[in-house]
């Protein structure tokens, strides 16, 4: 029951804001809701075990039986963090947003709780429907924090987002479809369980496109690399970013990112196997091709807000690559660096937030000695600076070596080129911090009484500031959790399966649901029979 | 005492200094920020001794002393800890940095004492001496990146440390990208190590590493080729050296103790570390030796014709990395290593120096602006003197036996070649004319500066460094008298640091036999060149004080150009940087809002016209409706007529 107490505990909290009136109730509910919903999630670790590949504290029912649709729900090594650092941030927001958000405060947190439910159902969802489902309803509380709570050219930036994200989603959807129908033949029974994808082996004909593994392979490739984004699909991000209000940017980029990339480790990599093989180089070059793009576009952008967003495709880019390297190291830095991206981007979004929030401005070319005038704002932008280029004892660090190791051990040539993104990274923010921190006070500067970070600003960034330390320090507290699930993943690439672990507390809960979901398979089956049999 | 102990205090109290300071950063009591710091460093100074003492009784130089803390990262071929080794190579050094770095510490309180933020600036330097006994005590190659980095960063922050000047900021900036460069190399050159050999531990790799590797395409040889440009980047060599100079924009202290004497030889002393494994790559060591040589050479050009007495010291520095380099990649691995440490001596008096005289002047930095300063500041004046002779390798003095016994190598030893001893020779003679020069504008002759000036020597903490430092740079090159020389001297002293270092270093054979006369002719050449060059420097700039100008007229272009330091600066600026800013923003403007936003617009713009065209159909017009029923009745029926058949 674990699971779907995480998932949907969120919801009920929605609810609840919904019943109250005042804004300070709304805020002060809200922090403590996130953060308890932060600590029953960390109940997860208490109950997950290290040593096994295997899906965990899995709840499974009947649902839409006639085609083996089941509300399935399991934890293991490649979602774990992933869950975590969704229930992680959201309270860290809602503490950031305290007091940028000032209209429509109960709307904007109902929002937020149901965006959390949507996303962490989308890292828990084993069932691909349910995924789906889960999927595309966090777009809809996003398009609201855009359109709602965002900037002047709102609606255009949460259109554009909104197709951008369909867009992909239509081309999942049909594969996912397909997907149920071949289960049948294999299975003898509909399922849309991820689980049974994996044992679909769709067929594969080296060099041809038109091939159903293929095909399927970039359906789902097509959704998440526009998620990612990955080049070239990434231009709806800048401009979400830029109009979204600071705790949309920061949950944009902390967790709906991941979505993307977890999709890729979950779906992409691990079902088509041949596709990987013979089509993974696209997704190498285009991972490759962001990470100095985005680098480059960074470098010259006139706002902070737009920089940062470039350096998260530049920075996503390197978790691309990691995964294509297919090998523990790339796969393990590509999980790392999600988590990395995570941490350090929603840090520089809120840091960007609450300058925003004193000046009204995001143009680097108006600021100037801010480090003179903040000195206690400059620490925390530097060492959350530091975490995006990489410097080592920073989570950073951890993640970059990983994937550029991977890549290079790979064999392939790509880290040559990937290697410049550790040059450019520094060079844009450095760039940046240069010009908002150092040299004499800059217009805006000047015209504004400005006054340093706040007790509550300070509490928003310490969680922060830990994590980057303690992941660049001890990142084996991180990496030995998922190691069972990535090891498995690379050894097995071909032919991958995933065993459900029955030796948890909701043992019984499974068998019985299983027992459920076997009945309903057959009647579904049966079925379809009788459809044909009487046509 | 428990060595575990010695090396967690030697590692940790910078550390703590630098908390200390660091979370009081608002506190202006230079005093109290200076004192923490000085303690932390000597503290680690202590432990060093200690340790080395240690060393010293329980193994010799062959043994080591290894500490492991935890494991750091555990994953598929990265299996790296934090360990920690005290050897033969890392003593040397621990107690160089260590020692210099108390002593800068020390002449740090009264340099800042007008400062604002003082305990921002101990911070930063104690957090550099922390990642400095990283990188060089670190058992491995991913431990000494650490260290690598953060030397950097500490750079970086120390450069820029007055960053309200846009100038400085920038400065810092240039020194950390530059140095990005080179660690990108590094990366790449641990990347192919962990790949061929499995491992980063410094110890297998000097146990595994294969027999000489021809071509240039061999993993040994790309792997240590990366990694120099690792060193060319932090160890500023060329092509990358462009920041060093640029870096003097931070306060002069930071100039001696990083810019001159520590990070800046990291480089040097990585090379040797691996020495094992550079020596299996002929072809790097070519192409180290040839860098630093011309490095070595170049850099003093520049230096003879600049104004600035931190600039004309910073391309000092620069050439004489570059002489250390020229012996690594000459195999003279304990030369490299013996210069570093006569270098960090000299060259730290020489900068601390520099900066009593600027803290002297009111922070001038010109030297046309000074001159007769020997009366003002006597202290500063001898000690800079004792250190103008270290330099320009006259004997006794440290730098003469390294940089003789470098120049001896670069003749000598299979790896070398008479034209690399005769580019080490000129420079030698650039050096000594450059140094003098600057010895007779700053100190000799008439005074140039205006009456406000009232030169005066600061307090005993910033003399007290400059007299220890003198003191070193007179007698630290005696532990390692060249044999030729030793047997001649009374009581026969041996080359000490040749003996220390042997263990570790894998040498090339030299050739046998008695090489007496030719060693001395030679060291009698390099030392009257040297001589020469100073006087015809003294000649120039105190007895005829205004033919340097009349030259220099007639060089016309040539001096321009050298004296805008071969305007490669500027050559990067325009055929490097600016060309990427501008494509940039071309990228930004024509394929991201251009191109791909255009091709979106295109596809919604496309489904927008369908759906308008289709609307047209649904006009509410029955009779249109009842064609379209007919029509598609039609159409099923032949379908269904020419399939079911």
């Amino acid at each position: 029951m674990v699971l779907s107490l995480v998932t949907f505990l969120p919801t009920v909290f929605a609810l609840i804001l919904m019943l109250t009136r005042s804004d300070k109730m709304v805020r002060l509910l809200a922090l403590i809701f996130g953060w308890s919903e932060f600590f029953i999630s960390a109940a997860i670790l208490t109950k997950f075990k290290t040593g096994t590949p295997s899906l965990q504290l899995v709840e499974r029912y009947a649902w839409i039986s006639d085609f083996g649709i089941t509300y399935f729900l399991g934890v293991d090594g490649l979602s774990l963090w992933l869950v975590l650092l969704t229930t992680f941030l959201t309270p860290i927001i809602i503490l950031g947003s305290w007091t940028s958000i000032r209209e429509r405060v109960k709307g904007f947190h109902i929002s937020l709780f149901i965006l959390e439910t949507a996303m962490l159902g989308t890292f828990l969802a084993m069932d691909s429907v349910l995924f789906y489902l889960f999927w595309e309803l966090s777009l809809i509380p996003m398009y609201f924090m855009v359109g709602i709570w965002g900037g002047p050219r709102r609606i255009y930036a949460t259109v554009k987002f909104f197709i951008f994200t369909m867009l992909g989603s239509v081309f999942m959807l049909l594969a996912i479809i397909y997907m149920i129908y071949q289960t049948a033949d294999v299975a003898g029974y509909y399922s849309a369980s991820i689980l049974d994808f994996y044992n679909l082996s769709l067929p594969f004909v080296a060099g041809e496109f038109l091939t159903p593994q293929t095909l399927c392979f970039l359906a789902f490739s097509i959704a998440f690399a526009i998620k990612v984004p990955l080049f070239p699909l990434h231009t709806w991000l800048p401009d979400a970013h830029v109009e979204a209000p600071t705790p949309g940017s920061v949950i944009l980029a902390g967790v709906m990112l991941k979505m993307g990339t977890y999709g890729f480790l979950r779906f992409s990599i691990p079902m088509f196997p041949e596709a990987v093989q013979n089509w993974g180089w696209i997704f190498l070059i285009a991972a490759t091709v962001g990470i100095i793009y985005g680098a480059l576009v960074a470098m010259v952008q006139p706002d902070m807000k737009k920089l940062v967003a470039y350096s998260s495709v530049s920075h996503m880019g390197y978790v691309l690559l990691g995964l294509f390297a297919l090998n523990i190291e790339g796969m393990a830095g590509a999980l790392f660096q999600m988590l990395n991206h995570g941490v350090s981007t929603g840090a520089l979004f809120l840091l960007v937030g609450m300058i925003y929030e004193r000046t009204h401005s995001r143009e680097i070319k108006r600021y100037g000695g801010l480090a003179a005038n903040l000195p206690l704002f400059a620490i925390f932008f530097f060492i959350i600076t530091l975490s995006s280029i990489a410097v080592p004892m920073t989570n950073g660090f951890i993640g970059e070596y990983l994937i550029l190791l991977g890549s290079f051990l790979s064999g392939e040539i790509f880290v040559y080129f990937a290697i410049l993104g550790v040059v450019l990274g520094a060079v844009y923010m450095l760039w940046m911090y240069k010009n908002v921190f150092f040299g004499t006070d800059g217009e805006i500067v000047k015209h504004h009484k400005l006054e340093d970070m706040n007790m509550r600003e300070i509490c928003v960034m310490i969680p922060l500031v830990v994590l980057v330390f303690w992941m660049g320090i001890k990142p084996n507290h991180f990496l030995d959790w998922s190691k069972s699930s990535l090891d498995h993943l690379v050894q097995n690439q071909k032919g991958y399966q995933l065993t459900v672990d029955l030796d948890t507390k909701s043992q019984d809960v499974v068998q019985k649901s299983d027992h459920d979901s076997i009945v309903g398979h057959q009647t579904s089956y049966d079925s379809s029979r009788s459809y044909e049999a009487e046509r | 005492m428990n060595t575990t102990f010695l090396v967690a205090l030697l590692l940790l109290a910078p550390l703590m200094g630098f908390l200390f300071n660091g979370i009081r950063f608002r506190s202006t009591s230079y005093k109290l920020a200076g004192t923490i710091a000085t303690l932390a460093s000597a503290t680690s100074f202590l432990s060093a001794l200690l340790l080395v003492g240690t060393l010293i009784r329980s193994e010799g130089p062959s043994g080591s002393i290894q500490v492991t803390f935890f494991e750091w990262i555990r994953l598929g071929s990265v299996q790296v800890s934090a360990r920690f080794v005290i050897d033969a190579l890392s003593s040397v050094m621990v107690l160089v940095v260590t020692g210099i770095g108390s002593l800068i510490h020390l002449f740090s309180i009264g340099y800042m004492s007008h400062d604002p933020r003082p305990s921002k600036y101990f911070a930063y330097l104690n957090f550099f001496l922390f990642n400095m006994l990283l990188l060089i005590l670190g058992s491995n190659l991913l431990i000494m990146f650490i260290g690598w980095e953060g030397v950097g960063l500490c750079s970086y922050l120390l450069i820029g440390f007055w960053f309200t000047d846009r100038e400085k900021a920038a400065a810092g900036m240039k020194a950390f990208v530059t140095n990005r460069i080179g660690d990108a190399g590094f990366l790449l050159g641990m990347f192919f190590l962990l790949f061929t050999f499995g491992t980063l531990e410094f110890s297998e790799l000097g146990m595994l590493a294969p027999t000489p590797e021809m071509g240039w395409l061999g993993p040994v040889t790309l792997a240590t080729l990366f990694l120099f440009v690792g060193a060319t980047g932090k160890s500023a060599q060329i092509p990358l050296y462009v920041w060093l100079p640029d870096a003097m924009a931070g306060p002069t202290p930071v100039s001696a103790l990083i810019h001159a004497a520590t990070m800046v030889t990291a480089g040097v002393y990585m090379i040797v570390r691996l020495n094992p494994l550079f020596m299996a790559a002929p072809n790097t060591m070519l192409v180290i030796a040839t860098i630093g040589g011309a490095t070595a050479f170049f850099a003093a050009t520049i230096g003879l014709t600049q104004w600035d007495i931190k600039k004309v010291l910073a391309y000092s520095t620069v050439s004489q990395l570059g002489y250390m380099f020229l012996a690594a990649g000459v195999g003279a691995f304990g030369a490299a290593i013996f210069h570093l440490m006569t270098h960090a001596f000299f060259k730290a008096l020489l900068f601390l120096g520099s900066g009593s005289v600027i803290h002297a002047m009111s922070d001038e930095q010109d030297i046309r602006k000074m001159g007769g300063l020997r009366p003002h500041l006597p202290i500063t004046h001898t000690t800079f003197f004792l250190g103008w002779l270290a330099i320009i390798g006259i004997p006794p003095l440290a730098g003469f036996f390294s940089k003789d016994e470098i120049l001896w190598m670069a003749f000598h030893s299979p790896r070398g070649h008479w034209t690399l001893w005769m580019v080490g020779v000129l420079g030698a003679a650039l050096t000594a004319f450059y140094m003098t020069r600057l010895m007779a504008l700053t100190f000799w002759g008439k005074s140039r500066f205006g009456h406000d000036h009232h030169p005066h020597e600061g307090p005993w903490t910033m003399a007290l460094p400059l007299i220890v430092l003198a003191f070193f740079s007179v007698v630290a090159g005696w532990i390692g008298i060249p044999h030729v020389l030793g047997k001649m001297l009374p009581g026969h002293p041996a080359n000490l640091l040749e003996e220390w270092l042997k263990p570790l270093l894998t040498l090339p054979l030299l050739a046998e036999g008695d090489h007496t006369v030719i060693e001395m002719s030679l060291m009698s050449i390099s030392v009257c060149v040297a001589g020469l060059s100073a006087f015809l420097a003294y000649y120039f700039y105190i007895v005829k004080p205004d033919l340097p100008a009349k030259i220099a007229a007639s060089l016309g272009g040539l001096y321009t150009l050298v004296l805008n330091k071969y305007r490669v600066d500027e050559f990067y600026q325009s055929k490097l940087i600016s060309p990427l800013v501008e494509a940039s923003k071309g990228l930004w403007v024509y394929v991201d809002v251009e191109f791909i936003d255009r091709i979106s617009y295109w596809i919604t713009d496309l489904f927008r016209e369908v759906g308008k065209e289709l609307r047209e159909i649904q006009n509410g017009n029955i009779q249109n409706y009842i064609m379209y029923i007919s029509i598609g009745i039609v159409s099923v029926m032949i379908v269904v007529l020419t399939l079911g058949r």
